[in-house]
C-alpha cells in the first residue's frame, strides 16, 4: 500500500521529523502510515529514544578549578599577549631603563673619544709652528732649516755669481721691476735647476776656480736633487708655503726687496696683511696688523706671527719705510 | 598584569555580553578574556566530553581556549563568540583524531589497543561519576565519524539552530543537516538496543 516505501527508512526524514520541520501534508501522511506500518513506527520511536537518551545522559561536570587552570596555562604559555606585561621575564620598564643606560654609555664614550682626538690634533699642529717661529734670528729652528733646505738649490747656486756687477739675487734678477711692489716667492715649487745651469753655462765669466766650483756644484747637484726631493716631501708634510708680497705704503718709491723671504718661518696660519715700519738698516722696527679686526684673533697667534714678521730683513735704504706685507 | 586579576571588576565584566568581552580582549584586556574563559569553560568541557570522552575532555578544553587566545586577533566578529569557540572545538576534535590515526598507522596494533584503552574505555570511577548512561553515550560516540560529532553535539545537546551551526562550522546549512541526520542515525544504531533494554520495549 505504501507506494512511497517507508518514510522512516530515511534518516533525513527522521531528522526532520525530530526537528519538527515536516510540512503539514508530510506529517499527516506519515501519521497515517505509521498507524499501520510497524517498521516505520519502530524506526521513529527508536530514533527519538536514542536522541532523548543522548540528550539526557549525564556528563560529569568539569572540575571546579578547570577555568582557573586554563587561565594559569594561558599566562605561562603565552606571556607575549599581555600588552604591557613581562616579556621574557624582563619587566619592560627595566628593559627600557637598561637600553637608555647603554645608549648613554655609548654616547659618552664617543664624545670622550672625540675630545681626546681634538686634543691630540691641537698638540701635533701647534708644536712645530711654535718651534718654527720662536727661534732667534741667528739660529733658525729645525723647521726654518727645513724651509731653507727647500729653497736652497734656488738661492745658493747664484751666490758665486754675486761678484758680477749686477749684484742681484736670482729671484730679484729674474723678475722685472714691478711698479711699486716686488714679489718674493717662498715657494719651493720654483725650478732651481735653471739657476744652477745658468752658473754652469757662463764659464767664460768665471775664473778657473769658479769653474771648478761649478763642476763640483754639478756633482753635488745629484745630492741637491735628493735633498730637494726630501724637502719637497717635507713641504708636503709641513704647512703649505706662503707667498709674501711687499708693497710700499708711504708712497716713497718702490718697496725695498726682502732678502730672507724663504728663511722666515711664515706659514699659512700667518696669512693676512701686516704693516711693517722698517728702519734704514732693513730691520723691522714696528710690526702691526693692517686690518684692525686681526687683533681679535688669539694673542698667542698674533705673537707668533709678529715674531716671524720681525725676522724679515730688507735691503737697506736711505730712510725708514712703511710697508704693507701681504702673506697669502 | 595577570589573567587572575579579573577579581577586582567581576561585576562589571559579568554584565558584559560575549561580544563586548571579545572586543575588549582583542584590545589586550586580559581580564575580559579571563571572564570569557570562565563563562564558557563548562560548555566547552561538555562539548568535549561528548565528542572525545570525559577522559580527554579536560585536555581538549584547555587546548580550545589556548587556541582561542592565540587566534584572538583573527576573530572578526562575523559569528557569535560561542560559534567561533565551537569551530575551534570542532577543529580540535578532528585534529586530535587525526593525530591519533597517524599514531595508529605508525605504531603496531598493540600500541593502538593501548591507546584505545586509555582514551576510550571509561574507568570504573568515571562510570560512577557520569553514570551508566554517560558511559554508553561515550562508547557510542566513538563510533560516530569525527566530522559528525560536533554538529550533533551542537544540535542535540546544545540545541543550537542549524543556521548558527552552519555559521560556526562554515558549512552550508544543507550539509550541516545531512551530517546531523547521519550522526543521529549512528546514535540510534548504537543506542537503540540499550534503550530497548532499559525501557523493556516489546
Amino acid at each position: 500500500m505504501s507506494g512511497i516505501a517507508h518514510p522512516a527508512r530515511s534518516l533525513a526524514f527522521l531528522s526532520r521529523l525530530h526537528d519538527g520541520e515536516l510540512s503539514a501534508a508530510e506529517r499527516a501522511h506519515f501519521e497515517s502510515h505509521r498507524a499501520h506500518c510497524a517498521e516505520c513506527r519502530k524506526a521513529a520511536s527508536e530514533f527519538e529514544a536514542a536522541l532523548a537518551f543522548y540528550r539526557t545522559a549525564g556528563t560529569a561536570a568539569p572540575p571546579s578549578d578547570l577555568a582557573a587552570r586554563i587561565l594559569r596555562r594561558l599566562e605561562t604559555s603565552n606571556p607575549r599577549r599581555s600588552p604591557f606585561g613581562v616579556v621574557f621575564g624582563i619587566d619592560l620598564k627595566w628593559a627600557g631603563a637598561f637600553t637608555a643606560a647603554i645608549i648613554g654609555v655609548i654616547l659618552g664614550f664617543s664624545i670622550l673619544e672625540r675630545r681626546q682626538q681634538a686634543r691630540q690634533i691641537r698638540v701635533s699642529f701647534v708644536r712645530p709652528t711654535a718651534a718654527a717661529s720662536r727661534p732667534q734670528p741667528a739660529k733658525p729652528s729645525p723647521l726654518a732649516k727645513r724651509e731653507t733646505g727647500a729653497t736652497a738649490p734656488r738661492q745658493e747656486p747664484p751666490r758665486p755669481a754675486k761678484a758680477s756687477p749686477g749684484g742681484a739675487t736670482a729671484a730679484g734678477a729674474a723678475a722685472p721691476p714691478a711698479p711699486a711692489a716686488r714679489k718674493v716667492e717662498a715657494k719651493a715649487a720654483a725650478p732651481p735647476v735653471p739657476a744652477a745651469d745658468r752658473t754652469a753655462a757662463t764659464p767664460t765669466a768665471m775664473p778657473p776656480a769658479a769653474e771648478a766650483a761649478a763642476v763640483k756644484e754639478k756633482k753635488i747637484r745629484g745630492l741637491d736633487e735628493v735633498r730637494r726631493d726630501a724637502a719637497a716631501a717635507q713641504a708636503v708634510l709641513a704647512p703649505a708655503p706662503v707667498r709674501i708680497t711687499v708693497t710700499a705704503l708711504d708712497g716713497d718709491g718702490e718697496a725695498p726687496r726682502l732678502r730672507n723671504g724663504a728663511a722666515i718661518g711664515l706659514q699659512s696660519r700667518d696669512r693676512g696683511r701686516y704693516v711693517l715700519v722698517v728702519g734704514a738698516d732693513g730691520v723691522p722696527a714696528e710690526v702691526g696688523p693692517f686690518e684692525p679686526e686681526r687683533k681679535e684673533s688669539g694673542a698667542a697667534l698674533a705673537k707668533l706671527t709678529r715674531e716671524a714678521l720681525q725676522e724679515m730683513r730688507f735691503v737697506p735704504g736711505p730712510r725708514p719705510r712703511r710697508l704693507l706685507v701681504r702673506i697669502e | 598584569m595577570s589573567l587572575d586579576e579579573t577579581r577586582p571588576s567581576p561585576k562589571t565584566l559579568e554584565g558584559l555580553s560575549d561580544e563586548e568581552l571579545m572586543s575588549r580582549a582583542r584590545e589586550g584586556d586580559a581580564a575580559a578574556f579571563g571572564e570569557f574563559v570562565r563563562r564558557h569553560t563548562p560548555a566547552v568541557h561538555r562539548w568535549m566530553a561528548r565528542s572525545v570522552g570525559e577522559n580527554e575532555a579536560e585536555d581538549l578544553t584547555q587546548e580550545v581556549f589556548l587556541k582561542a587566545y592565540r587566534g584572538l586577533v583573527r576573530f572578526r566578529g562575523e559569528a557569535p563568540p560561542r560559534a567561533w569557540l565551537a569551530s575551534i572545538a570542532d577543529n580540535a576534535v578532528k585534529n586530535r583524531y587525526r593525530s591519533l590515526a597517524r599514531f595508529r598507522r605508525i605504531f603496531s596494533p598493540v600500541a593502538a589497543q593501548a591507546v584505545e584503552v586509555s582514551s576510550g574505555a571509561a574507568g570504573p570511577e568515571e562510570n560512577a561519576r557520569a553514570g551508566e548512561s554517560g558511559h554508553f553515550v561515550a562508547e557510542a560516540l566513538k563510533r560516530i565519524p569525527v566530522a559528525f560529532r560536533m554538529p550533533v553535539v551542537l544540535r542535540d545537546l546544545e540545541e543550537w539552530s542549524y543556521e548558527e551551526i552552519a555559521l560556526s562550522l562554515k558549512l552550508p546549512v544543507g550539509t550541516v543537516k545531512s551530517r546531523i541526520a547521519r550522526g543521529r542515525g549512528r546514535l540510534r544504531a548504537i543506542l537503540a538496543p540499550l534503550v530497548r533494554d532499559a525501557k523493556g520495549t516489546p
